[in-house]
C-alpha cells in the first residue's frame, strides 16, 4: 500500500568517498514493515552492512532515520534514530536522539539520510530544501560540537539550521564518542566514531517543506487524545515537566538500586541530599522542549554553589546524575553539571564516560594501577577535579584518558591485570543507570537488547515506577519477567523507536499505580498500542491495526537480533556481567540481591521461548517466516545456525 | 508500640517540613494505619494529601524498598524500624 502522507517521499542517499548524493523514493513496502525510524535503520543496516564490515571502515553506514510522525502536529514526536554498526560492541549500534534537527530534516525533505564511504578531507553536508553541498569543515576540525554549531549558522547564513555534528572525540575516533544536535545527543555504542571515521563534522539541515496527512480529521482526533491522556496524567506535566528526569536519582535511591562506586557500593551511598530532584531544582534556569513537545522535560541548570559554581548544563539526565556522580563517588553537583557540560561539549557519551573512569577508579583503589600509570592522577571514588581532568584526556586521548578513550572493554584489554572483573558492560556496552540485581525485567532487557546494555530499548518502568502497564510486578521475582521483558522491548520499538515518539511519554503518561486504579491496566495498554496505531494510520494513509503495530515491534527486534547474530553473537553475549551474577547488593532495600547464574539461565531460556527462538537464542523458520522476514532464515543457515 | 521511619517526597515533605520523621504504632498494625497516626501529629493537610479517606491514592509507597502492592497493600503488617516511603508519581530515567 502506497502512502498518502507524512512521510516526505524521499530517501537520501550520500556517498562520502565519490562525493555523490542521490535522493530516492521511500519504498512503501519498507514503510509498512518499518514505520521509519529504528525501522528503517535496522532494515537499511541489516541488508547493506555485510557480516565482519569494519565499523570505522568505508563500507559501514551511518542512517539518520526520524519517523513519519516527526514533523506532524503530533507531540513529543521530533525524535531520530542513528543506526550503523557499533564500533563500541559489533552488534547493531541504534542511538535515538531529540530536539528540533528531527523535524527540521523532514522538512528539508527527507524520511532518512543514508551516508556510506569515507571523505578523503574533513567534510559538511549543508542540505536544504532536497539540495545536498559537501563543503569542507576543515576549519572546524578541533572544533567542539557547540562551537561547531554556532560556527556553521554563520557560515550557511542562517540561524535557523539545524546541525548534528561531533566534536574531538569523534575525530579522535573515541569509541565513547557521540553525535550532538544542540545539546542533545545519539549518544551510545560509539557512533560519533564512525562519523569522524568517515571525515565527516556535521550534516546541517533546513527546509520548508509541508507534510501532508493522509485523513487530517481522524489524525486531529487521535492528536486531541493523546494530548487529553497527557494532562490527565500524574506525572507528566507535575513531574518531568518541572523537574526532567533527575527524580529517577531519588526513586533509585529509596529502591536501593542507585548504583555507587562502579557498582560496589549499591545502596551505601544514596546521595538523595546532594544530587536529587529537589537539590537539582534550585539550580533550574529555564525548560528547553523538543519541537512540538508541550512537556519539556530538558532543563538548563546553573550550578549555584560548589567548585565550579557558574557552569551552565542543559541537564544532567538522570544518567549522567548516575554515570557522573552515583557511579563515580562524586558528590558535588557543579563537578557534575561541569563533567556533563565537557562530555556535550566534546561529543562523548556521558554514561559511558562515567562508568569508564568509575572503572578506573575502582582499578586505582584496589591498587591495580598505580599513580605513576595515571599520570599523578588520585582516581579515588569522589574525586571530582580527577574526574574532570580525565573526560579532558579522553577527550583528545591524552595521558591516562588514552587509555581509557575506547570504553571499559578496550581499557581491560590494556590494562590487563585481572581488570575485566570490574569492566561493567553486556556486549562491549557499559552498563547504565541502575543496580540490575534488584530489578530483574529491566537486567533481563540489559542482557538481551540487540545495542548491548542498554536501558532504553526495553525500560521496566513497572519495576522501577511502579507502573502497572501491563501489569504490575514485583521487582525481586523471576516469575513472568521474561514475558514482561519481551513485551517493554517489542512495545517501546513499536510505539517509540520506529514512529517516532519520545518514549518518556508512554513510560511516563501512562505510569499510573495499581493500587489507586485497580482493573485499569488492561484499558490502558490498549489504548497506548491502538492510539499510536490510530496516529499512524491516519498521518499516512497505511492502515495498521494495533496488532500489526506490535508485529513491527517483533520484526525489528528479531531483525536486529538476525545481525547480530550474522555477526557472532550467540547466547553466551547475553549475559549480565559477573558482578550482577555473582557479587550480592552491599546495602540498602535491595541488599543480598543478585541475578544468580541459575536464575539468568531460566529468564533466558524462558525470554528466548517467548520471542520464539531456540534455546541459543535463533530464531525459528517459522517465526520469521511469520514476520516476513523468510530470506533472513537462509542468511542464517549460510553461517550455520540452521534455525529450525 | 513499634517505631517505624517515614521518608517523604514532593508536597508531603514540604508539609511536615523534612524528608524523615518516626512514627509510634501499636504492635501489629499495618500499612493501612499509619495514615491516621500521621495525622494525630501532622494535621489534616497531610491527611488529605495521604489520600484522605482512599489511604495512598495517587501516591507511591515502598515499604524497606518494596511496592506495598507487591506485598500486603494495607494490610501489611509494619515492624519496628520498617522505613516507609512515601512519594507522588516520579518518572524520569
Amino acid at each position: 500500500m502506497m502512502y498518502q502522507g507524512a512521510y516526505t517521499g524521499k530517501i537520501l542517499w550520500v556517498d562520502l568517498t565519490k562525493r555523490e548524493a542521490r535522493s530516492e523514493p521511500t519504498d512503501p513496502e519498507l514503510a509498512r514493515l518499518f514505520i521509519g525510524g529504528a525501522g528503517f535503520g535496522i532494515k537499511l543496516l541489516y541488508d547493506m552492512v555485510p557480516p565482519g564490515t569494519d565499523p570505522l571502515g568505508p563500507d559501514n553506514v551511518l542512517i539518520f532515520a526520524p519517523g513519519p510522525l516527526t514533523g506532524t502536529d503530533s507531540p513529543c514526536s521530533s525524535r531520530m534514530t542513528v543506526t550503523g554498526r557499533s564500533p563500541a560492541t559489533g552488534a547493531v549500534g541504534m542511538a535515538v536522539t531529540g530536539g528540533h534537527f528531527p523535524a527540521e530534516m523532514k522538512a528539508a525533505g527527507f524520511d532518512a539520510i543514508v551516508i556510506r564511504g569515507q571523505s578523503a578531507e574533513p567534510t559538511y553536508l549543508a542540505i536544504q530544501d532536497g539540495k545536498v553541498s559537501f563543503r569542507s569543515a576543515k576549519k572546524l576540525w578541533g572544533m567542539n560540537t557547540q562551537d561547531c554549531q554556532f560556527f556553521l549558522k554563520e557560515e550557511l547564513k542562517d540561524q535557523n539550521y539545524r546541525i548534528a555534528c561531533i566534536g574531538p572525540a569523534g575525530e579522535r575516533k573515541s569509541l565513547m564518542a557521540a553525535i550532538i544536535n544542540e545539546r542533545r545527543a545519539a549518544g551510545r555504542k560509539g557512533l560519533g566514531a564512525v562519523m569522524g571515521a568517515k571525515g565527516l563534522k556535521a550534516i546541517a539541515v533546513r527546509g520548508h517543506t509541508q507534510l501532508s496527512i493522509a485523513y487530517p480529521q481522524r489524525f486531529a482526533t487521535a492528536h486531541n487524545q493523546l494530548l487529553k491522556r497527557f494532562k490527565s496524567s500524574r506525572s507528566l506535566y507535575s513531574g518531568l515537566s518541572k523537574y526532567g528526569t533527575s527524580d529517577a536519582v531519588d526513586v533509585t535511591c529509596e529502591l536501593g538500586i542507585f548504583p555507587a562506586n562502579n557498582f560496589s557500593a549499591t545502596g551505601l551511598f544514596l546521595p538523595i541530599e546532594e544530587i536529587g530532584y529537589e537539590t537539582q531544582a534550585k539550580d533550574i534556569v529555564r525548560r528547553n522542549p523538543c519541537y512540538k513537545c508541550p512537556v519539556g522535560c530538558s532543563q538548563v541548570r546553573v550550578a549555584q554553589s560548589g567548585d565550579y559554581a557558574g557552569t551552565l548544563t542543559e541537564g544532567p539526565e538522570f544518567e549522567a546524575s548516575f554515570a557522573l556522580a552515583g557511579n563515580t563517588g562524586v558528590t558535588d553537583l557543579s563537578a557534575l553539571y561541569l563533567a556533563d557540560r565537557l562530555c556535550d561539549d566534546y561529543g562523548l557519551d556521558n554514561m559511558s564516560v562515567g562508568s569508564v573512569i568509575a572503572f578506573a577508579m575502582e582499578l586505582y583503589e584496589n591498587e591495580t594501577i598505580s599513580p605513576e600509570e595515571t599520570g599523578g592522577l588520585e582516581l579515588r571514588f569522589g574525586n571530582h577535579s580527577a574526574m574532570i581532568e580525565l573526560i579532558h584526556q579522553i577527550a583528545w586521548r591524552r595521558g591516562f584518558g588514552a587509555v581509557l578513550a575506547d570504553g571499559v572493554v578496550a581499557a581491560a584489554r590494556q590494562i590487563g591485570r585481572r581488570s575485566e572483573a570490574y569492566a561493567l558492560h553486556v556486549k562491549g556496552l557499559e552498563l547504565p543507570g541502575y543496580d540490575v540485581r534488584g530489578a530483574k525485567a529491566h537486567g533481563l532487557n540489559y542482557a538481551t537488547s540487540y545495542t548491548g546494555a542498554d536501558h532504553n530499548r526495553g525500560y521496566a518502568a513497572q519495576e522501577i515506577f511502579g507502573s502497572s502497564i501491563p501489569v504490575a510486578v514485583d521487582r525481586f521475582a523471576l516469575e513472568g519477567k521474561p514475558e514482561l521483558c519481551a513485551w517493554n522491548q517489542v512495545v517501546e520499538t513499536a510505539l517509540c523507536d520506529c514512529p517516532t515518539f519520545c518514549s518518556f511519554l508512554f513510560s511516563n503518561a501512562d505510569a499510573f499505580l495499581q493500587s489507586a486504579e485497580p482493573g485499569l491496566s488492561q484499558e490502558l495498554t490498549e489504548h497506548r498500542v491502538a492510539t499510536v496505531a490510530e496516529l499512524l494510520s491516519s498521518a499516512t494513509g497505511i492502515e495498521l491495526s494495533p496488532a500489526d503495530l506490535i508485529r513491527v515491534g517483533e520484526r525489528v527486534n528479531i531483525l536486529a537480533r538476525c545481525f547480530n547474530l550474522r555477526e557472532g553473537f550467540s547466547r553466551q553475549d547475553d549475559y549480565l556481567p559477573r558482578r550482577m551474577i555473582e557479587e550480592p547488593i552491599p546495602g540498602g532495600p535491595s541488599q543480598g540481591h543478585r541475578v544468580s547464574q541459575e536464575d539468568h539461565d531460566w529468564l533466558l531460556d524462558h525470554y528466548y521461548e517467548v520471542f520464539g527462538y531456540d534455546r541459543q537464542g535463533v530464531p525459528t523458520r517459522e517465526r520469521l517466516r511469520t514476520l516476513d522476514l523468510a530470506g533472513v532464515a537462509d542468511d542464517l543457515v549460510s553461517i550455520g545456525l540452521n534455525p529450525r | 508500640m513499634i517505631t517505624v521511619k517515614i521518608r517523604l517526597y514532593g508536597p508531603l515533605k514540604t508539609t511536615v517540613g523534612k524528608r524523615q520523621s518516626e512514627v509510634e504504632l501499636p504492635e501489629g498494625a499495618t500499612l493501612g494505619q499509619l495514615p491516621i497516626a500521621l495525622q494525630a501529629r501532622y494535621g489534616q493537610q497531610l491527611f488529605v494529601l495521604l489520600g484522605g479517606n482512599q489511604p495512598f491514592h495517587q501516591l507511591r509507597v515502598l515499604i524497606n524498598g518494596r511496592d506495598h502492592f507487591t506485598l500486603h497493600g494495607l494490610e501489611t503488617p509494619l515492624a519496628e524500624g520498617d522505613t516507609i516511603t512515601l512519594m507522588p508519581p516520579m518518572v524520569g530515567g
